[in-house]
């Protein structure tokens, strides 16, 4: 009796709660509407300031910027239908098409380009990524306030569909920079109106891209329908997007497994040789690479030497087969493959400047330095961020090190800002990190060694490193450029200010029926391509 | 009220005694198998295997191995000893400080009360994250984080509880009669109070040592707790966790540990409230 | 019901608690509370703008030019006590300020979003642990020694021994994935509470279910109990009445910190079941370094606490007539 009336009155005051948050599940099983898991919230969906990779990719379905990565890795035509560069590559003109319109049915003209790069260097808006931008003439000047004229930065709109733009020096990527949000335009007058939380509202979120905001529910989904105002809407398939939001990698694959999403690419790394096992795994090329910087001015790694031995002593093969198990390449250099010149591929041209699993020159390198079978050798401090999965990996090595050389490795994960902060104080020894292209050249990964580098956590400088990079910059001819990239290439790996661990790949499950979808190597998906079969 | 004593345990002195016994067997048995480990198992908690990863058991590996082909019950009894310094730490910290904290605060009351409860409110109120990170920046990894965390923490529920206890005492007939003999605040709280309270305070304690073993877990995770290769039952659970659908007993093993270690707790409160209802 | 009704609040009046005492000890415990808070804040306050990094600080380091752009956009560069001047000016107007890192959107805002989210799937699981840790801490305290007693005992071992950050990725695994009853996570209908509202209330059933028989056992046996048999009141008359009233004041003594602690989310639970709360949302905040979020959690947090406990007193001096509030020789 007691116990009955207690359950009835559980189950009221349950129904009483569920009432008030009502029945809110809307499954989206609209035909041809495709389900992704974006990852956290986003911060924004302002190209100018987005950075993170959930903001990217949902910026990527509602804009288009003068040209587009295609899934072939090609860059193909977006706003701009053609393109002319100037003989000394310091100049572009791009024509822009007629038809290109906002998703309000406004055209998009070439003085939309203007005005939205100049608002990207403003320094008010500060935006975190203005400094894709500093390629262009006076970009880099007027977003640091040093000129206050928006007029001398170069951009300009020679009419209504021909847009100008000048460069500091010959920029052998800037039809790929160029397809990054940060270089969208944005709805000018709209924005000027509404700046601070126009993105927050689908009615003044105005795009120009495949897709429109449909409806954003904080914290929990983000749904499109296709852009009837894009112009090429024909080869947009999707009857529409929903973007889930969740966090947690075990989740996603939960609600993959489940068929609740279509597409997973944030998949826990425990999973991994499962999934390869039951052949569902599918992988794609990333740029990326797993490197642990070395702090070259503290004790015994101050020594090349040393550093080198480290480097050797590594079986890379065990680390990607047994631990990371993702069938990576493993890293003799810091490029990973797919970074094309002039339609070389970089690494494959390259080839590897340090052997594998060269335990007996380490210990040989390692005795010519004072400290045979490491004996008298400090204990090594390596910081890694907690969480990131850099864990595994450094036991691994720990044991190598111990083993190989006779280097014990204390590690010390560390939440991520607290790690940042540590490693640019230079407060380690060894530092774990994974690097992603900003943008699709060796440049990308090469200029963090720059001597004044805000990323060198190494603290390595050199003059001759500094004095390639910026000749390859300046240089236009492809092969002399690859030459001078490859040279410091050599230099640095000659030098060790790091170990490169291995080149990570993007793990992704996908549903039978979906097709065309492009997982970037930048780490954004485009869904203009997708569809869900018939 | 009758308790039909017929399984184990039920009312009396005999009953704690046993109850005593089976919890001191447990926690001594895993106490001893986490110091003995050396002689148990040919392996180091650290030595790897990378090319047998994920092995099941076997009579090479009793509990088979991990991710990186290590051991993983010489790597369980060791991560044992972390948590049962633990459970210790956390017990010996709630006893010194939330014990008598809560008893000052409920036998003075009133404006005292207020200003102590008020302190426990407002390190209950500051966000542990922050102090915690406060911590591995300032102390770096070790125990010294994880012991002052557990200090910062760990103590308050105690303290309210026992304060609200001695509150609620603090008029009661027996307390008026101990005072009427011209008993002193300390033997009142000590012999006359606490017998009445020690059954729920002795539930608070075994309570909170899971939650300071899983504590650790976290902080080992954001890098203030144990450093690798060495582990903790708490990093050994989280471990086993992310690869629980491809190798379950990664996590079976752990939490077995965990629920030994738990139950032998359980036996040895029950133990010392004296196994039962008794008068006050 | 244990829990008195709101309009008896005034009819409190212990013998040493007069309705002026109870009014006094109010106004008391209200400028105290505003005291803990306005400490917690200034504290908090202090350590987060202490520890390293900012909320623009993302996966690689910034130029220079930029980081300085963004210090002076979000007036991050000035110094520390002008901040916290304006920060507690905000606040004495109800206002949170804004969010660093989910721009264009007021703290209060999303706290306004989030709350409800916790809040729901919080009351449920702590009204599934009360509802079943009482009776069933009270059958144990009953029946000392018998089965039910050695299987409670063994149910809350287990319910210790399993950590949320286990037990929820377990059940989701077993009832979404291998049995497919439910959906595996994000926020819906009532299907979507069941795994949260299970995992979440485990460790509570367990924990009160012992401090229940713990102290129900203690006031079993005490002198009144007998009195109110002898006077002829049936069985289950003087367990709900007259005994758990008492039994309760330890139970009590948790109920606070744990109540506010699960009105507020848990990080697990949130982060594994996909749910927008405020729990998963509060520590990814402290990751972030979102300043204005961190501190309008850590308020709201406090001031939820600050009143439950007080709430917990003054039930406690309604379910305890020995209990006072006020102290020696002083009100009352």
């Amino acid at each position: 009796m007691k116990i009955r009336r207690r359950a009835i009155g559980f189950f009221l005051l349950m129904a009483l709660v569920l009432g008030c948050i009502g029945c809110a599940a809307n499954r989206g099983e609209e035909q041809g509407v495709l389900r992704y898991n974006l990852g956290p919230e986003p911060q924004t969906l302002d190209p100018a300031l987005a950075t993170g990779e959930p903001e990217l990719t949902a910026i990527l379905a509602c804009f288009e910027g003068l040209t587009r990565l295609a899934p072939n890795g090609e860059i193909v035509p977006g706003v701009a239908k053609d393109w002319a560069i100037s003989p000394d590559a310091c100049t572009y003109t791009f024509y822009l098409r007629e038809d290109a319109k906002w998703s309000n049915g406004e055209p998009v003209q070439a003085a939309d380009f203007v005005y939205s790069w100049r608002r990207v260097l403003q320094p008010e808006l500060a935006s975190p990524y203005a400094y894709q931008l500093y390629v262009i003439e006076n970009a880099a000047a007027f977003n640091s306030g040093e000129i206050t004229d928006p007029e001398l930065i170069g951009v300009q709109a020679l009419d209504a569909h021909t847009l100008q733009v000048d460069l500091e020096h010959p920029t052998g990527y800037f039809l790929s920079l160029v397809a990054f949000p940060t270089y969208f335009p944005v709805h000018g007058p709209l924005v000027g109106e509404r700046d601070g939380d126009w993105w927050l509202d689908p009615d003044t979120y105005i795009g120009n891209g495949p897709f429109v905001l449909k409806n954003w529910v904080g914290r929990q989904r983000l749904s499109f329908a296709p852009n009837d105002k894009y112009w090429d809407k024909d080869k947009v398939r999707l009857g529409g997007l929903e973007f889930v939001l969740v966090e947690d990698p075990a989740t996603e694959l939960a609600l993959f497994e489940a068929g609740d999403i279509h597409l997973a690419n944030h998949l826990p790394a425990g999973e991994l040789r499962r999934l390869k096992e039951e052949g569902c795994l599918r992988q794609g090329g990333d740029l990326a690479v797993n490197y642990y910087y070395i702090n070259t001015q503290a004790g015994p790694l101050a020594d090349t030497r040393v550093r080198r031995a480290l480097a050797l002593a590594i079986n890379r093969r065990d680390l990607v087969d047994f631990v990371t198990r993702g069938g990576e390449d493993i890293a003799l250099a810091l490029v990973p493959p797919g970074v094309e010149i002039g339609g070389v591929d970089f690494r494959r041209e390259g080839g590897p400047y340090i052997p594998d699993n060269a335990g007996d020159e380490a210990r040989a390198l390692l005795a010519e330095a004072g400290y045979p079978r490491g004996e008298g050798f400090p204990l090594l401090d390596l910081l890694i961020p907690a969480g990131g999965g850099f864990s595994l990996q450094a036991e691994a090595l720990q044991e190598m090190w111990f083993w190989e050389l006779g280097i014990e490795l204390a590690i010390r994960p560390l939440e991520w800002q607290t790690f940042l902060t540590s490693a640019a104080e230079g407060d380690f020894d060894l530092a774990a990190v994974g690097w992603n292209a900003d943008y699709i050249d060796p440049n990308s990964f090469l200029e963090v060694f720059l001597s004044q580098g805000g990323n060198n956590f190494s603290l390595w400088q050199n003059e001759e490193y500094d004095g390639l990079l910026a000749a390859a910059q300046m240089e236009v001819e492809p092969a002399r450029r690859r030459e001078l990239y490859h040279r410091a290439e050599e230099l640095l790996l000659g030098e060790m200010p790091l170990i490169p661990l291995y080149f990570p790949l993007r793990h992704y499950l996908q549903a039978e029926e979906l097709q065309d979808v492009f997982l970037s190597p930048l780490g954004m998906v485009d869904f203009k391509w997708a569809s869900l079969g018939d | 009220m009758k308790g039909r004593s017929v399984h184990f345990g039920g009312g009396g002195p005999k009953a704690a005694r046993t109850y005593l016994f089976l919890g001191l067997f447990l926690i001594g048995l895993v106490t001893l198998l986490s110091l003995l480990w050396p002689f148990l198992s040919p392996y180091s908690p650290r030595e790897q295997a990378l090319d047998q990863g994920n092995l099941p058991p076997s009579l090479a590996h009793y509990w088979g191995t991990d991710a990186l082909g290590r051991d993983l019950f010489t790597r369980v009894l060791y991560g044992a000893r972390l948590s049962l310094g633990i459970a210790l730490g956390v017990v010996l910290i709630n006893l010194a400080l939330g014990l008598p904290y809560g008893a000052v605060a409920g036998w003075y009351g009133g404006r005292v009360d207020m200003y102590m409860m008020g302190l426990v409110d407002i390190l209950h109120g500051v966000p542990s994250l922050l102090y915690i990170i406060f911590f591995l920046v300032v102390l770096g990894p070790g125990l010294k984080g994880i012991f002052l965390t557990l200090g910062l923490a760990y103590w308050l529920d105690l303290a309210r509880q026992v304060r609200n206890q001695v509150l609620s005492f603090r008029e009661a007939e027996f307390v008026l009669a101990a005072r009427a003999l011209g008993l002193g605040p300390v033997s009142i709280l000590w012999r006359e109070m606490l017998p009445n309270m020690v059954d729920p305070l002795l539930v608070t304690l075994v309570f909170h040592i899971p939650q300071a073993v899983f504590l650790e877990a976290f902080l080992s995770y954001l890098g203030l707790g144990v450093t690798a290769p060495r582990a903790s039952l708490g990093t050994l659970l989280a471990e086993g966790v992310a690869n629980m659908r491809s190798a379950p007993r990664e996590l079976i093993f752990p939490a077995l540990l965990v629920f030994v270690i738990m139950l032998g707790f359980n036996f040895l409160g029950e133990g010392l409230r004296g196994g039962g209802p008794k008068a006050p | 019901m244990f829990f008195f009704p709101p309009w008896e609040w005034w009819t409190l009046s212990g013998p040493a608690l007069g309705t002026r005492g109870m009014l006094s000890y109010l106004l008391r415990r209200g400028a105290g509370a505003v005291l803990v808070l306005w400490l917690v804040v200034t504290i908090s306050f202090f350590l987060m703008h202490w520890l390293p990094g900012g909320p623009f600080t993302g996966e690689k380091r910034l130029p220079q030019a930029i980081e300085r752009n963004l210090a002076e956009r979000y007036r991050l560069g000035e110094p520390i006590l002008r901040q916290y001047g304006a920060f507690l000016a905000h606040v004495i107007r109800g206002d949170l300020g804004p969010s660093f890192r989910y721009q264009g959107r007021s703290v209060n805002q999303l706290l306004w979003e989030a709350f409800p989210v916790s809040a729901t799937v919080g009351i449920l699981a702590l009204s599934l642990a009360l509802w079943v840790g009482i009776p069933l801490g009270i059958r144990g305290a009953v029946g000392r020694g018998s089965a039910g007693d050695v299987f409670i005992f063994f149910l809350t071992g287990l319910g210790m021994s399993l950590p949320t950050f286990v037990l929820a990725p377990l059940l989701l695994y077993i009832f979404a994935l291998k049995l497919g009853w439910l959906p595996p996570a994000l926020w819906g209908g009532p299907a979507h509470l069941v795994l949260p509202v299970l995992s979440l209330a485990f460790f509570p059933t367990a924990l009160i279910t012992r401090l229940v028989q713990g102290s129900m056992a203690a006031v079993l046996a005490a002198d009144y109990l007998n009195l109110a048999r002898a006077k002829g009141l049936g069985e289950k008359m003087v367990l709900y009445r007259h005994a758990l009233p008492n039994a309760l004041v330890p139970v009590l003594a948790y109920l606070g910190p744990l109540t506010a602690g699960i009105l507020t989310g848990s990080f697990v639970v949130e982060g594994v079941f996909a749910l927008p709360g405020l729990g998963e949302y509060f520590v990814n905040s402290i990751y972030n370094r979102d300043y204005g979020v961190i501190m309008g959690i850590a308020l709201f947090y406090s001031a939820l606490l600050v009143a439950i406990n007080l709430a917990v007193d003054l039930a406690l001096a309604y379910l305890d007539p020995r209990f006072t509030l006020t102290g020696r020789g002083e009100g009352g």
